[in-house]
């Protein structure tokens, strides 16, 4: 697509009603009406949620609300400012942490590793996705947390802001691997070639050219890692604390803090319908959406102006030497703060572990460090960039090992045939888990079946037909939204609009609708990356021979996206079978003793679900819990083997 | 991707997303068992009770299925006062403007539950076993910050409370917080499985929990008298609740059947094997 210049190529027409029509025209329709389903999507949650905040704007007032200090909902007390903190500090911990680690790993990955080591890393990457949110929450309650309490001088909880933030991060890590990753193989081969033909080293290069380049897929993974993170409710719901409190003072890492989403999830199960209490609920997810709108577009601004900077087709704008030396200038000033950003962090971890003294200290060294690395020799400073890269993914892969190892060690003495294949007993102390097997691969199936055609659908109407008009930036805007939006809004809303509104009824069809929501934001991003960075000359190619546009689309772009495709559904499929808090209200059944006929009007069992109900309601089941757990991890790594070799399979028949 | 394998996957979608629709049409009045099938939904604190009552009901009476959803005691009482379910589940009481909304709600209580104050190991080991209500009140409330106020060693107490929604909670907020709030500082867990993981993984913390979690836990004396099931059935025991389940109006004669079945010794016994206290005990 060229924007602002007619596109030439063989335009196919047909007579409708005696008027002459271009396919392409009717196809570009139909497309941009599946593509709106996202914003339908998007208006009808918003709906939902301020029609349902009313009552609390009414009772409270919205200042009153922003600005109370104390949440007290059994007095009467509905001050969210605390949360709303709480929420902001978390996520900024959770990126601090996530995104270091997973650009360094997506750097390793495609820039280091040896050719046949990156499909198993990309993989090993993408096993953290698959790892449900319960899951992560036992792991942060019984490995984190109280490693935090027996290893920070003077803690006296483990429960905390730094707890929560660690396992956000963990979290947050396979979406900004899996996407940064993505972005920075495909830069094209011809600009690193350009660069080492100049003299530049492989680390120049990467650090100069290659990620640079890929900036605009490096900030589309670091919005999606933080919607992860502000969205996230199970995990955090488990290792913060919870107290709404303020941190004292507000960088004290090892302060209980209380997240929106926590809140909501805690406090939604019991309220009384239609009360001040359950309006202001709805109130925080309100809020905690303009929160990630906030977020989206800053960073959206701040991409496209990445992306002009490093546009290689357009020649740049000619300036006048005040712009340039106040860009300079502008510049210089983001570096500085750039770099005042990562000594804080390193000031602050430090301290809390080693005091003031010691903070000083590496400060000091990483100053100086800095400087020096400025008149090193630049294969020194290779050496170092890449001894830090080995470093950063030695540690992604050590994180994964022992999350795994926690899971497999003790969920291999829960797991015989009868689990497998047998009805629970005893409340779930006993017996197997085949029904909620059964109901995750039904969610599972149903839900893609759903979501992948809408939305790639949407995602090639977004990069191929849709010009940057104020509608399709809305429409993508109503995307990033949807993916930020936590999971247990999504519950809700599907609780109201399917459950209720159209009268499905806790029902396996409720429950793939409401998954389909969630996951169709992935779906559309990263098919319209994918497609996006399908070469212009092979488009080009195709449209000379006298393809129309949309026999280009289908024989040409579309498989050439597929990889990227299919690491979309990939991620998704791991959300789809791993969430509780969307099919809490929509899908489930918290216990089944026999299956009648198929129909998708009855409840099903799910895994994460059962293993929710297994961990915080039935005492007792540690070992059927963690079979849960094991089984659930399997049935998605086996997923992504299958995924994975389908990419494989099709990325080795398309190389240019 | 060739032409056939792809026209395959359109097929099998298209196809895919059809029967969904039409089942969705259709699918309304084929489901469901019709009258034998009852609707439980509600507090998560009774599931696990319900769940093992179904396992045991449905063996006993041929025909009948028991759908168990969880959604909180809020939810169960809206969805049994609205109709939509036969039964509401209630860990908590019903609150009077529930009851204004749905005058004809009637009220059965099935059992009873205690809530037994918990404390870490150093605190257990070093020999605080027994405190007042009030004592109890003014950890929580931030009068005593440290054991050695409360003749333990000089430790910062970490105190564990529930989220106000929690039945549990409710319980504790209405038997021991009789003059003043919980402080905001109190670390706030989501169940009763996690508090006492967290509460044992503190050695100078205390916590509260159902007496069906109190395995494994150091459970402290409340004025002398210790958390135990007897305590709980003859009142001498205050930190206790009700198990409460509601009906929208006169049962249907499944559902009646059903809250009569719950109340004869088999039932009985099934709640006190969990660790919740029988209604005749």
């Amino acid at each position: 697509m060229v924007v602002g210049k007619q596109e030439v190529h063989r335009v196919k027409t047909r007579i409708i009603m005696g008027r002459t029509v271009h396919d392409d025209d009717l196809i570009k329709y139909g497309l941009m009406a599946v593509a709106s389903l996202a914003v339908i999507i998007v208006l009808g949650i918003i709906g939902f949620i301020a029609e349902g905040s009313m009552t609390a704007v009414r009772d409270i007032g919205l200042w009153n609300f922003l600005n109370g200090d104390v949440w007290r909902p059994n007095r009467e007390l509905y001050g969210a400012y605390p949360l709303i903190v709480g929420t902001v500090l978390v996520t900024i911990g959770a990126i601090a942490f996530a995104l270091p680690l997973g650009l360094g790993a997506a750097i390793f990955i495609s820039e280091l590793a040896p050719k046949r080591y990156r499909e198993p890393l990309k993989l090993i990457s993408e096993v953290f996705s698959g790892i449900p949110s319960v899951v992560y929450g036992f792991f942060g309650l019984v490995v984190l947390v109280p490693f935090l309490l027996n290893n920070v001088p003077g803690a006296t909880a483990g429960q905390s802001w730094l707890a929560g933030s660690i396992l956000l991060g963990i979290m947050a890590l396979p979406t900004i691997i899996s996407v940064a990753e993505d972005a920075i193989s495909s830069v094209p081969r011809s600009y690193r070639e350009a660069s080492l033909a100049m003299g530049a080293t492989r680390w120049q290069t990467t650090s100069r050219v290659v990620v640079p380049a890929a900036i605009s897929g490096i900030s589309a993974a670091t919005i999606l890692g933080i919607g992860r993170a502000m969205g996230e409710t199970m995990a955090v719901m488990m290792v913060t604390g919870n107290a709404p409190i303020f941190p004292e003072p507000l960088t004290n890492l090892m302060s209980p803090i209380r997240t929106i989403t926590a809140t909501i999830a805690m406090e939604m199960k019991e309220v009384a319908y239609g009360t001040t209490h359950f309006s202001a609920l709805f109130l925080l997810a309100l809020v905690l959406f303009v929160i990630v709108l906030l977020v989206n577009t800053t960073s959206r601004v701040i991409m496209r102006r990445m992306r002009e900077k490093f546009n290689p087709t357009k020649p740049p704008k000619i300036r006048s030497q005040r712009f340039m030396d106040a860009q300079e200038k502008a510049s210089r000033i983001f570096k500085l703060v750039r770099y005042a950003v990562i000594l804080g962090v390193i000031w602050i971890l430090v301290e809390l572990w080693f005091g003031a003294d010691a903070a000083l200290g590496s400060v000091m060294v990483v100053m100086g460090l800095m400087l020096v690395t400025r008149y090193t020799a630049a294969r020194w400073n290779q050496r170092l960039a890449h001894g830090i890269l080995s470093l950063v993914m030695l540690v992604v892969v050590g994180l994964l090992l022992v999350i795994i190892t926690d899971i497999v060690s003790n969920g291999i003495p829960a797991l015989s045939a009868e689990f497998i294949n047998e009805f629970p007993s005893q409340g779930g102390r006993a017996g197997g888990i085949y029904p909620a097997i059964l109901g995750t691969l039904k969610l599972v199936v149903g839900t893609i079946a759903i979501a992948v055609p809408i939305g790639v659908v949407s995602g090639i109407y977004l990069s191929e037909y849709a010009h940057d008009t104020r509608w399709t930036n809305f429409i993508r805007g109503g995307i990033d939204n949807l993916a930020g939006t936590p999971s247990v809004v999504f519950g809700l809303f599907g609780m109201a609009a399917f459950v209720i509104y159209l009268d499905f009824g806790v029902s396996l069809l409720a429950g793939w609708l409401t998954l389909a929501c969630l996951i169709l934001p992935v779906i559309v991003r990263t098919t319209e990356e994918a497609v996006k960075r399908v070469p212009q000359e092979l488009k080009e190619a195709s449209l000379a021979l006298g393809a129309t546009k949309w026999e280009t689309i289908t024989k040409v772009v579309l498989p050439a996206a597929f990889p990227g495709v299919i690491t979309g559904t990939i991620l998704s499929i791991g959300r789809a079978a791993g969430e509780t808090a969307p099919i809490m209200f929509t899908a489930v059944v918290a216990y089944q003793t026999r299956l009648g006929d198929f129909s998708v009007m009855d409840p099903v069992m799910a895994l994460p679900y059962h293993l929710y109900f297994l961990a915080s309601e039935v005492p007792d089941a540690y070992d059927n819990q963690y079979g849960t757990a094991l089984v659930l991890l399997i049935i998605v790594l086996s997923i992504y083997s299958a995924a994975t070799f389908l990419r494989y399979h099709y990325s080795k028949k398309i190389n240019w | 991707m060739d032409s056939s394998s792809r026209k395959t996957i359109i097929v099998a979608v298209t196809a895919i997303l059809l029967t969904a629709g039409v089942m969705t049409v259709f699918g309304g009045s084929s489901s469901g068992l019709g009258e034998s099938e009852i609707t439980i939904t509600g507090s998560t604190t009774l599931q696990p009770i319900m769940v093992d009552f179904k396992e045991q009901y449905e063996k006993e009476t041929v025909g009948v299925t028991l759908t168990i959803t969880g959604g909180g005691s809020g939810g169960g009482i809206v969805a049994a006062g609205q109709g939509t379910h036969d039964i509401g589940m209630t860990s908590r009481d019903v609150r009077a403007s529930e009851l204004a909304q749905y005058p004809d709600m009637q009220i059965h209580v099935i059992g009873k539950d205690g809530v037994a104050i918990i404390v870490g190991s150093g605190v257990n080991t070093a020999g605080v076993t027994d405190l007042t209500r009030a004592q109890v009140e003014g950890i929580y409330n931030g009068t005593y910050t440290n054991w050695n106020q409360l003749g333990g060693p000089d430790q910062t107490i970490v105190k564990y409370t529930r989220d106000t929604a929690s039945g549990t909670r409710d319980c504790f907020d209405s038997t021991v917080m009789l003059n003043s709030d919980i402080s905001l500082n109190t670390l706030v867990t989501a169940s009763n499985s996690q508090m006492k993981a967290d509460v044992n993984n503190n050695p100078w913390s205390i916590g509260y929990v159902g007496l069906a979690f109190i395995d494994g836990t150091n459970p402290i004396d409340i004025d002398g008298v210790s958390p135990t099931a007897a305590n709980v059935a003859d009142d001498s025991y205050a930190i206790q609740r009700d198990l409460i389940l509601v009906t929208g109006g006169e049962p249907s004669e499944w559902t009646a059947a059903f809250l009569e079945w719950i109340m004869q010794p088999t039932a009985q016994q099934i709640l006190a094997n969990k660790g919740f206290v029988p209604l005749n005990a």
